[in-house]
């Protein structure tokens, strides 16, 4: 008996681990992020590719750790989160079973989220009601008693509003200590929870209890119907819808711009700072030339990522997200995807790294993977200096048609080529390699929301640190491995020669030289010589690098400013040399060479993001085979047609 | 009110029709009508037509105090009875 009071007191002694289960929309994240703030983690839960989100919870009375569960509307375990969330509930994976769970829910739609709770009473843990957006439902006319709900439910029940910080100090306390919430009970008049079956018995279950308690519905939110009345009208939403991608892609490209020149200026000035102050030596090169450049060629799109992570976020959380999916969805059927996938792809025009995370709100891991599959297609930024330099190199400045000249109709081909390949292949995977039983399309509309800002920014620095540290291992390896193969063996070069000359010795006796020479059989097809090859080779590690790549190989003077390397290079391509008497990159060669360019997956990132989002090298290894190949045939197909 | 007969029993598709109605089972009796009826279109719900996208695309429809998007494909296993308009 004596011993009792110091066991009591050692068990506790572990922080206790509360689960936050609820429905999507119900306002869970963003009280994960006010519960948590910085201390929330992001990950993976193994072999899945469910988010797995963690945090410690500060209270005076003692601290607690929160796990954010997908959001479910059943504990069916019928999709993977739901499947992911029941096994944490039971402990199955996660560290053990966690104490106690916390059932959150959007007071303004109790009625179609309550029945969930019948099945997370079932569980046999210490539950907790956490109700959000008890403001709007008061402005919207609603009333609850929840002392009433309280009874009728049989546990204890807390209103908030997350955004606004309310009724979080007294939930921090309670989440210390779980054992002191009451365990589920009948007595004192609680409504019986079904305790299995069907779906028909929980929500005839909610409706009682809500029932008991309702002292005044609420009123549709007016303001939604307003709003709605325009977003959603079959003309003006269209037109509205439009507007909107139209300014997302401007506002990516433009609004990051200026980050992303301090950016590349930055870590040039920090290489050639790095060569000028460490002594001369292969470990400086490495460093500057290989780590600082190599690296910072992918580092340059942190800001783009970071400003799409946050539009996609801020779109979300003022529910226009998924009124764009609803006006895009009938398009999007014919493919075979939902209106979800569209925002994805969108995305991907910027950069395939946040389209490939984008997918995240796809629900139906078919459409999601599908998607992700063909997200690369899209035309990227990395692409666009590559295209500008061949176009400059082979396509004739001509006007066509009044204010269109042959230079930029041949890019806008380029564009509209990868946006068609990318719904088409989603169109043939979804009947052939994906096919099986889908779940029912289901969106649900929120009602539109003021976005809290902190928790915006919380999510974008969580989704961003995390795929720097999954990705960043991935990309500085292989920015040294590229490094490696384009600077050994060192060759002497003869004293008197340029930099550029230098430069041009080395890597004509790299292995990557190698490499490109033994890929002869592999490219002569399309008319590419082994230099051409170099320059692929070189772009793996970032697209945009294929310029620098082929500056080197060709001895083209590099500067500071990016458009007269491009333009001294593209003079040296169309320019015939000497030995040969043609040019190093004929018509046909460049149209195949930028077709080829479109379809392949030339991007360790990308390859990260898709190895991080379907949790293996699988599906990664599966996308660069048949991008080659489908790289590799349309490539062939336009040199030949094109000769 | 008399349960219409399944013969001739109306859908969640014909809502555009009726713009109240009452639901009285998901056709299927597999995964999808589970999950049609766990997402809110449990026998006895009242749902209300809010709107469709143009050319046959999905529909919009107010249930349990949630605005649901669904299409036809899915708005056809959810059968349904018509409410009198109380206005």
């Amino acid at each position: 008996m004596s011993h009792a009071p110091a066991v009591v007191q050692a068990a506790p002694k572990a922080r206790p681990r509360i689960a936050l289960a609820g429905s999507p929309n119900c306002g869970k994240t963003t009280l994960f992020n006010a519960l948590t703030g910085l201390r929330g983690k992001t990950g993976n839960y193994p072999g899945v590719t469910v988010d797995r989100r963690v945090g410690r919870v500060p209270a005076p009375t003692g601290d607690s750790d929160i796990i954010d569960l997908p959001g479910l509307y059943s504990l069916t375990a019928m999709a993977e989160d739901e499947a992911v969330a029941l096994r944490v509930l039971r402990g199955e994976i996660g560290e053990r079973q966690p104490d106690g769970v916390v059932f959150v829910a959007d007071a303004t739609t109790l009625a179609r989220s309550l029945p969930l709770l019948a099945e997370l009473l079932v569980l046999n843990l210490p539950v907790l009601v956490v109700l959000t957006m008890i403001d709007e439902l008061k402005a919207r006319g609603g009333d609850l008693d929840l002392m009433r709900l309280q009874r009728a439910l049989g546990v204890q029940v807390l209103g908030v509003v997350g955004n606004r910080g309310l009724g979080l100090d007294d939930l921090r306390v309670k989440l210390g200590a779980p054992l002191a919430w009451k365990k589920p009970s009948t007595s004192n008049g609680a409504l019986p929870a079904p305790s299995a079956g069907d779906a028909a018995a929980r929500f005839a279950w909610a409706d009682a209890a809500l029932a008991q308690a309702t002292r005044a519905t609420l009123r549709p939110s007016t303001l939604t119907r307003r709003i709605d009345a325009v977003l959603l009208h079959p003309v003006l939403g269209l037109v509205i819808f439009i507007l909107f991608c139209a300014t997302f892609f401007q506002a990516i490209f433009s609004w990051a711009a200026p980050a992303m020149d301090a950016m590349s200026g930055g870590m040039d000035a920090l290489a050639d700072w790095l060569l000028a102050t460490l002594p001369p030596g292969i470990l400086t090169e490495l460093l500057a030339d290989g780590i600082v450049r190599g690296v910072g060629a992918v580092i340059v799109f942190v800001p783009q990522i970071a400003l799409l992570f946050a539009l996609i976020l801020l779109c979300e959380a003022s529910g226009y997200m998924a009124r764009a999916a609803f006006v895009v969805d009938r398009a999007m059927g014919w493919f075979g995807l939902e209106g979800r996938c569209f925002i994805a792809l969108l995305s991907s025009y910027a950069c395939a790294v946040p389209g490939v995370l984008a997918t995240r709100s796809i629900p139906s891991p078919r459409d999601r993977l599908a998607t992700i599959l063909v997200a690369p297609f899209a035309t990227c930024s990395a692409r666009l200096p590559v295209y500008a330099l061949l176009i400059a190199a082979v396509i004739p400045p001509t006007s066509v048609l009044g204010w269109f000249t042959m230079q930029g109709l041949t890019l806008f081909g380029l564009y509209l080529l990868g946006g068609l390949t990318a719904v088409v292949f989603a169109a043939l995977f979804k009947r052939g390699l994906l096919r099986g039983q889908s779940l029912p399309f289901y969106l649900e509309l929120p009602p539109y929301r003021w976005p809290s800002l902190q928790s915006i920014a919380l999510q974008t620095w969580r989704r961003l640190s995390s795929f720097l540290k999954d990705a960043g291992r991935v990309i500085l390896l292989g920015a040294i491995v590229l490094w490696f193969l384009l600077n050994f063996p060192r060759t002497e070069a003869p004293p008197q020669a340029t930099r550029e000359q230098q430069r041009q010795v080395v890597i004509e006796n790299s292995y990557a030289a190698h490499l490109g020479r033994s890929l002869d059989p592999v490219f002569a097809p399309m008319g590419f010589d082994w230099r051409i090859n170099v320059g692929l080779i070189g772009s793996f590690a970032a697209r945009e690098l294929m310029v620098t790549t082929l500056a080197q190989v060709y001895a083209s003077p590099q500067t500071d400013d990016a458009d007269a390397t491009q333009q001294s290079l593209s003079e040296i391509l169309r320019t015939p040399e000497p030995a040969t008497g043609k040019p190093p990159l004929s018509v046909p060669s460049a149209l195949a060479l930028m077709v080829f360019y479109m379809y392949a997956l030339l991007c360790l990132s990308t390859v990260a993001a898709v190895k991080r989002e379907t949790g293996g090298y699988k599906w990664p290894l599966f996308m660069l085979v048949y991008m080659f190949g489908l790289a590799w045939v349309a490539g062939y197909a336009t040199y030949w047609i094109a000769s | 009110m008399p349960a219409a007969s399944p013969s001739t029993s109306l859908t969640l598709a014909d809502l555009p029709r009726l713009l109240q109605a009452r639901v009285l089972d998901v056709l299927g009796g597999d995964a999808i009508a589970e999950r049609l009826t766990v997402l809110g279109f449990a026998p006895g719900t009242e749902v209300h037509f809010a709107r469709r996208a143009p050319f046959r695309g999905p529909l919009i429809v107010d249930v349990r105090g949630a605005q649901i998007c669904l299409r036809v494909q899915e708005a056809r296993r959810i059968r349904v009875e018509p409410i009198e308009a109380t206005k």
